[in-house]
């Protein structure tokens, strides 16, 4: 079920920004545009369709609040996947923050969480710490967001402007 | 002064004696018995500790209600020095004291798998013999379950250079004793996973040789489910 609500998500979201591109001068601005009413799964979608490798895993709220040390109450939205076949510390997540005056506490959770990761994998799986060394915790107005993915260049790319 | 004498001679270690593990009077370990399938309830006071492939046990919710405490890479000599953070401050915790948050009456740990890639299984079972002296101090009225390690694929053995398929063989077995010893429940993963010539069957890896893929983690949590010990009635969850 959550695979198929992915891929209709997977398709709404191509579907928007093909619509976007085809029917403006200006390819970027338009996207940009469409992709303001983008839920938290459509982002992810976007951004593991361009810069993703691995089968994604959607996680529970339970690992959520686990791993991140936030709660999901203070969330008014949010999608966290993690590499579910490939034991890759590829993941995406994308947290859209209820109260503004909660958002640099999260971005500071998920940057806490990012550096965390980062420092298992340095013994770990050396060959797969420039996934998490190139990954950055981005943010646009309450939404935060972290790509960790063999391409950093093409997931900031597909997140598009006002990302930073 | 000879009460003292007396004391240390007396003390378990002076005498040879191990720490033993709270367990069932009745069914004594390191065999638990096979069932129907027990249900999640059992696990509402289970706490998980293990690494890597204990995250994807809970990511995948095979034992939904369960807690899980895990770190990448977790080896049997880490298991004690792993730090983790603690929500809204700056303070780091234990392994064992995140486990005792769970307030746990069981406790499956499933470890080795780090710590057998790069050294021999005598090693690794006196680091094993180490971290079991710390659970049974730390949760001395827990029923204790242990799981053994998964071998390496053949291509990734040949690869390690280094690791031979008999090191995980032998570590079942020694693994095996030592949760006799310690009054561990066991559970065998080993033979659910090697081949004959003891290599981890393709049709279990992750693609990388060393992790289980869904499959496996599907049948050790059938495993485990079929395979549990009533917590001794009229004891009092004294964790």
């Amino acid at each position: 079920m959550k695979k198929t609500i992915r891929s209709i998500g997977l398709l709404m979201a191509l579907a928007l920004l093909l619509s976007a591109c085809g029917s403006a001068e200006k390819k970027s601005q338009p996207a940009d545009a469409q992709k303001e009413s983008l839920t938290c799964a459509a982002w992810a979608d976007l951004v593991w369709a361009a810069a993703g490798g691995a089968q994604m895993t959607d996680v529970t709220e339970k690992y959520l609040e686990k791993t991140l040390l936030i709660q999901a109450a203070d969330l008014a939205d949010w999608v966290f996947r993690r590499d579910g076949e490939g034991a890759t510390p590829e993941m995406i997540l994308v947290l859209k923050v209820k109260d503004a005056g909660k958002t640099d506490t999260v971005r500071q959770a998920v940057q806490d969480y990012l550096e965390e990761r980062t420092l298992q994998y340095r013994d770990y799986q050396p060959d797969q710490l420039y996934k998490l060394e190139n990954a950055k915790v981005l943010q646009k107005d309450d939404l935060i967001a972290l790509c960790v993915s063999p391409d950093a260049e093409k997931a900031l790319k597909a997140f598009g402007d006002g990302w930073k | 002064m000879i009460a003292a004498l007396m004391l240390l001679l007396l003390a378990p270690d002076a005498l040879g004696e191990v720490k033993k593990a709270y367990c069932d009077p009745v069914l004594l370990p390191p065999d638990a018995p096979m069932h129907e399938p027990t249900g999640d309830e059992y696990f509402d006071d289970a706490v998980f500790i293990g690494d890597s492939m204990m995250e994807y046990m809970e990511m995948y919710e095979l034992l939904p209600t369960a807690s899980y405490v895990w770190q990448i890479g977790m080896s049997p000599m880490s298991v004690g020095r792993k730090q983790f953070r603690v929500a809204g401050s700056n303070e780091k915790i234990t392994t064992y004291e995140q486990a005792a948050l769970y307030h746990p009456t069981k406790i499956y740990v499933w470890l080795g798998a780090n710590g057998l890639d790069n050294k021999a299984s005598e090693p690794v079972i006196e680091d094993y013999e180490k971290m079991a002296d710390e659970l049974i101090d730390h949760f001395p009225n827990a029923l204790i379950y242990v799981i053994s390690p998964p071998p390496m694929s053949r291509e990734r053995m040949s690869k390690e250079k280094y690791v031979v398929p008999g090191r995980y063989r032998k570590f079942e077995g020694l693994l095996r004793e030592l949760a006799a010893r310690r009054n561990f429940y066991y559970i065998d993963m080993y033979h659910m996973i090697a081949d004959a010539d003891g290599y981890m069957l393709l049709q279990y890896s992750m693609g990388d040789g060393f992790h289980l893929n869904r499959t496996a983690l599907s049948m050790l949590a059938d495993y485990i489910r079929t395979h549990t010990v009533p917590y001794p009635e009229g004891e009092e969850n004294a964790q």
